[in-house]
C-alpha cells in the first residue's frame, strides 16, 4: 500500500542523509517563497520543483493530490475570487457584467500554486525526516530557551509526536468510514443538517479513539521512563553537504522572491 | 523474584503468585478476569485497593519512587504495538528507551541495534514503522522494552491479533530475546501456556499451578478458558500419557508425540462438497496500489445459507476482499455483486479487525440499535432488534446500559458484532471475529456465525485461523498475494500441502484434524 501523506518514507538518498535542522531550515525558505513569490512563473517553479522531489523521495503522485483534496473547497474560492470580475470590466465577459480577466485569472493561478507547493514540501519533509529527527532539529534550535526554564525536550517531543501521528489518525479516519458505511451511515445523502449530525458517527469514536490513543502512548513512553533523565544529544557539524543545500535554498528562496519584481 | 499476595484491583480478588529469577509464568483466564490489570499492577502503572506485590525487592505501594523503580524492573509489552511505538523508524523506537535512561547517542544506537538483533529485525533499522506487518510490529515492541534491558517482561497477550506463522516469530523473540528477564506473559495459547515454568489461572480468586496440573484438572482447565481447542485435548492426553509438553513447542513434533502416544485422533464432521450459487460474488476483482496488486483477478462465491471461509496469512489481502465485498472499495477491474446487483456500502454487514473502534453511542444497546435506525427501522423495532443481536453474541444484559467504551476488549468486539447482526443484512463479511476472545467465547462467535447461515444469510469468514473454522465451514478458499490460490470443501483443505501453498504455517489443531480425516502426511 502506498505511505499515507505524511508519513516518513525509508530510504537512502541525499534528501534522507541531509541534517534534520538544515530540513527545517529549508522548509522555512520554501514557506517565505511560496508567499513571497515575485511572479506567476517563480510560483510555478517552486510547485514544479516540489512536486518533483516528492516523487523523488517516494511520495506517491496519489497520496499527494488527495493531500490536496482538504484544501479544494478554499483553493477553487480563492481562483474564483481572484478571476472573476462583476463590474463589467473582464477581458472576457460570461454573463451580464461578470466576467473574467487575465490578470485575476494570472492572481488566482498564484494562488494556488503558492499553497500547493507548500504542501508538497511539507510532503517532502515529512517523508524524508523520521520524528525522531525532528524532536532533535526542534530540541536544538529551542535549547537556548532551556536556560528560562522552557521544557524544550517535552515540547519537541509532542511535535514530533503530532507530525508521526498524522498519518495513523488518516487511517483511522478512514477505518471508520468504512465501518459506519457498512452500518448504513451515508455521509453524502440528505440535507446539510442530516449530514452534520451523521458525522457524529465518525467525530465521536475518531476522537474517543485518539484521546484514549494518547493516553495509551502517554503511558507506554513513561512505562520507557520518558521524561527521567533529559537526552543527550549528539553536537554534530552540517557538514558540506548540508552548508551547500542550506546555501542553496537562500539563493533560491532570494531569487523566488526577487527576481521579476 | 515477584511475591503477590491477596491482590484486589479492577476485577481481580485476591490473587497471589510468585515467579522466581528468570521463570516464565503464563496468565489465563476469561476476558476481563484481570489479566491486563496485574501486569499494569507489576510495573506500577496501576495501585491495588489491597495487597502486597514484591519485585526485586521494590514494593508496589503507589509511590512515584516505587513507580519509577518498578518501571525500570519491569518491561511491559501491550497487546497493540500501535499505542506504544512513538517514533517512526524502528531504529529510533528501539532507541527511545536507553536515550530516556541519559545514554549517549551513540551507546542507545547499540543498545538498540542488539535489541533488534534479538527479535530478528537487525537489519530493518532503516525501515518506516508503519510499513511493518502485524508480526513485526510486535517484536519491535519487544525490541524497544528489551533495549532497557529490564529484568522482567510482563507480556500482554502478544499473539491475539497474529497468524500462526508470526507467532512462530514473535515466540521466538520472546524465548531468545528475554535472555535472563522472567516473563508474565498473559495468553489464550495453549502453547504459550506448555512452555511457561507456572501458570496463574484468575477465576474464582487466582490459583497457581504448573502446566501440567493445569492440563491435568478438567475443572481447571474450564476456569481458564483454554478448554475446548484442539491444542488443550493434545496437551492434556500428553499430561495423562505422562509424556511431557515439550512437543507442543513444535506442531508437527506435537503430533509425533501424540501418535506414541496413542492419542486417537477424531474430527467433526467436514462438509464434503462445497456448494455452489454465490449470492455475494467477487467476479475478477482487481485491487492496485501503485505497482502492486492487492486484489488480482479473484473470483470468489458466498452462497447464501452457507459459511465460506477465505483464510490466508496476514497481508494476503484477505481484508481487501472483505472491504470489496462490501462495496466499500472502488475496484480496477472486475465487480462484486450481491444477488446480480452491484454491492453498495451498506448491503452487506461487515465487521472489521478493530470493529469496537465504530462504538459510539452513549450506551450499548443505543450503539447496536444505530445500525437498524440508520437503515429507516422506527425506534422500538431498532430497539428490539438489538436486545435480539446482543443476546445472540452472549453479552450480558448487565452491560447493555453502560457506555460503550466502559467495555473490555472482548465485550466491545462483541457489542461491534451486534451493530452488525441487528442490523439483520443479507450478507455478512466478518474480518477475524475471534481474534482476542477466549475459548467460551470463540465458541459462542461461531454457533452464532452457524446460526446467521442456518437463518438464510450468506456469511464470509476471514480468518488466519482455519482450524477453529472448519467444523463450521461449508467451503474454504485460500488467498496469497492477492490471488485465490485454493478453493473447495473444508474435507479437502487438509490435503497435506494445500495450506502450505497458501504460505500458511499449519497449526498444531490442523495437522489433527489431518491425522483424523486419514490424509497421510
Amino acid at each position: 500500500m502506498s505511505p499515507v501523506f505524511g508519513a516518513y518514507v525509508a530510504g537512502d538518498g541525499f534528501a534522507h542523509r541531509l541534517d534534520a535542522r538544515v530540513k527545517v531550515l529549508l522548509l522555512l525558505l520554501a514557506t517565505v517563497a511560496a508567499f513571497g513569490a515575485a511572479n506567476l512563473g517563480a510560483a510555478l517553479a517552486l510547485l514544479g520543483g516540489a512536486v518533483a522531489c516528492a516523487v523523488l523521495v517516494g511520495v506517491a503522485p496519489r497520496s499527494l493530490a488527495a493531500a490536496a483534496v482538504p484544501a479544494a473547497v478554499v483553493l477553487v474560492f480563492a481562483f474564483l475570487a481572484n478571476a472573476l470580475v462583476a463590474d463589467g470590466t473582464g477581458d472576457v465577459t460570461l454573463f451580464g457584467s461578470f466576467g473574467v480577466s487575465w490578470d485575476g485569472l494570472a492572481r488566482g493561478v498564484l494562488v494556488v500554486a503558492r499553497i500547493l507547493s507548500l504542501v508538497a514540501w511539507c510532503a517532502v519533509f515529512s517523508a524524508t525526516t523520521s520524528s525522531a529527527d525532528l524532536c532533535e532539529a526542534v530540541a536544538t534550535f529551542a535549547a537556548p530557551l532551556r536556560g528560562a526554564g522552557v521544557p524544550v525536550d517535552a515540547w519537541a517531543m509532542t511535535l514530533s509526536l503530532a507530525v508521526r501521528f498524522v498519518p495513523d489518525t488518516l487511517g483511522e479516519l478512514a477505518n471508520l468510514r468504512d465501518a459506519q458505511a457498512a452500518r448504513g451511515v451515508d455521509l453524502a445523502a440528505g440535507g446539510p443538517v442530516r449530514r452534520v449530525r451523521r458525522m457524529a458517527a465518525l467525530l465521536v469514536p475518531l476522537t474517543v479513539a485518539e484521546f484514549r490513543r494518547s493516553l495509551q502512548v502517554a503511558e507506554a513512553m513513561e512505562d520507557r521512563c520518558w521524561g527521567e533523565e533529559p537526552w543527550a544529544h549528539e553536537r554534530r557539524p552540517l557538514g558540506v553537504g548540508g552548508w551547500l543545500a542550506l546555501g542553496c535554498g537562500i539563493v533560491l528562496c532570494v531569487a523566488c522572491c526577487g527576481v521579476g519584481r | 523474584m515477584i511475591e503477590a499476595r491477596d491482590i484486589v484491583a479492577g476485577p481481580l480478588r485476591g490473587a497471589g503468585f510468585s515467579v522466581a529469577d528468570g521463570e516464565t509464568l503464563a496468565l489465563v483466564g476469561p476476558n476481563g478476569a484481570g489479566k491486563s490489570t496485574l501486569l499494569r499492577l507489576l510495573n506500577g502503572l496501576d495501585t491495588m485497593a489491597s495487597g502486597s506485590i514484591v519485585v526485586d525487592g521494590v514494593r508496589a505501594d503507589g509511590s512515584r519512587d516505587a513507580r519509577r523503580a518498578l518501571r525500570r524492573l519491569v518491561g511491559l509489552v501491550r497487546q497493540d504495538p500501535r499505542c506504544q511505538l512513538v517514533s517512526g523508524r524502528v531504529l529510533d523506537e528501539a532507541m527511545f528507551g536507553p536515550r530516556n535512561l541519559g545514554f549517549t547517542v551513540a551507546l542507545a544506537r547499540e543498545r538498540a541495534q542488539h535489541a533488534l538483533g534479538q527479535v530478528g529485525l537487525a537489519d530493518m533499522g532503516a525501515r518506516a514503522a508503519e510499513t511493518l506487518s502485524g508480526g513485526e510490529l510486535q517484536r519491535l515492541a519487544v525490541a524497544g522494552v528489551l533495549a532497557m534491558e529490564p529484568a522482567w517482561l510482563a507480556v500482554d497477550e502478544p499473539c491475539a491479533m497474529l497468524d500462526e506463522a508470526a507467532r512462530a516469530t514473535v515466540r521466538r523473540a520472546l524465548g531468545h530475546g528475554r535472555g535472563a528477564a522472567g516473563v508474565v506473559c498473559a495468553t489464550h495459547y495453549v502453547r504459550e501456556v506448555a512452555a511457561a515454568d507456572s501458570v496463574l489461572v484468575l477465576a474464582r480468586g487466582g490459583r497457581q499451578v504448573s502446566p501440567e496440573e493445569l492440563f491435568g484438572d478438567s475443572a481447571l482447565l474450564a476456569d481458564s478458558s483454554l478448554a475446548g481447542s484442539l491444542a488443550a485435548e493434545a496437551a492434556s492426553f500428553l499430561v495423562e500419557k505422562d509424556a511431557g509438553l515439550d512437543a507442543l513447542a513444535e506442531p508437527r513434533d506435537a503430533v509425533r508425540a501424540l501418535k506414541a502416544s496413542g492419542f486417537r485422533f477424531e474430527a467433526p464432521e467436514l462438509h464434503g462438497e462445497p456448494t455452489a450459487d454465490g449470492a455475494l460474488v467477487l467476479q475478477g476483482a482487481t485491487v492496485r496500489a501503485g505497482r502492486a496488486k492487492l486484489l488480482d483477478d479473484v473470483c470468489l462465491s458466498v452462497p447464501r445459507g452457507a459459511v465460506t471461509v477465505l483464510a490466508g496469512r496476514s497481508g494476503s489481502g484477505k481484508t481487501t476482499a472483505a472491504r470489496a465485498l462490501a462495496g466499500l472499495l472502488r475496484l480496477d477491474g472486475g465487480r462484486a455483486l450481491l444477488d446480480g446487483r452491484p454491492v453498495r456500502a451498506g448491503d452487506v454487514g461487515l465487521c472489521l479487525q478493530r470493529a469496537s473502534d465504530q462504538l459510539f453511542c452513549d450506551t450499548v444497546l443505543e450503539d447496536v440499535a444505530f445500525g437498524p435506525r440508520q437503515l429507516g427501522m422506527a425506534r422500538d423495532t431498532a430497539m428490539t432488534a438489538a436486545r435480539e443481536a446482543l443476546g445472540s453474541v452472549g453479552l450480558s444484559p448487565d452491560v447493555w446500559g453502560l457506555s460503550p467504551f466502559a467495555l473490555s476488549g472482548g465485550e466491545a468486539r462483541k457489542a461491534a458484532m451486534a451493530g452488525v447482526v441487528a442490523c439483520r443484512p443479507r450478507a455478512y463479511v466478518l474480518d477475524e471475529p475471534t481474534a482476542g476472545l477466549d475459548g467460551p467465547s470463540r465458541e459462542e462467535v461461531r454457533r452464532l456465525v452457524d446460526t446467521l447461515a442456518q437463518e438464510g444469510a450468506a456469511v464470509l469468514v476471514v480468518s488466519h485461523d482455519l482450524d477453529e473454522w472448519l467444523a463450521v465451514a461449508d467451503s474454504v478458499a485460500l488467498i496469497d498475494h492477492g490471488r485465490l490460490v485454493w478453493s473447495g470443501a473444508p474435507r479437502d483443505v487438509l490435503a497435506p500441502g494445500v495450506v502450505e501453498r497458501a504460505g500458511m504455517r499449519p497449526s498444531l489443531g490442523l495437522l489433527m484434524l489431518r491425522e483424523a480425516t486419514g490424509w497421510s502426511q
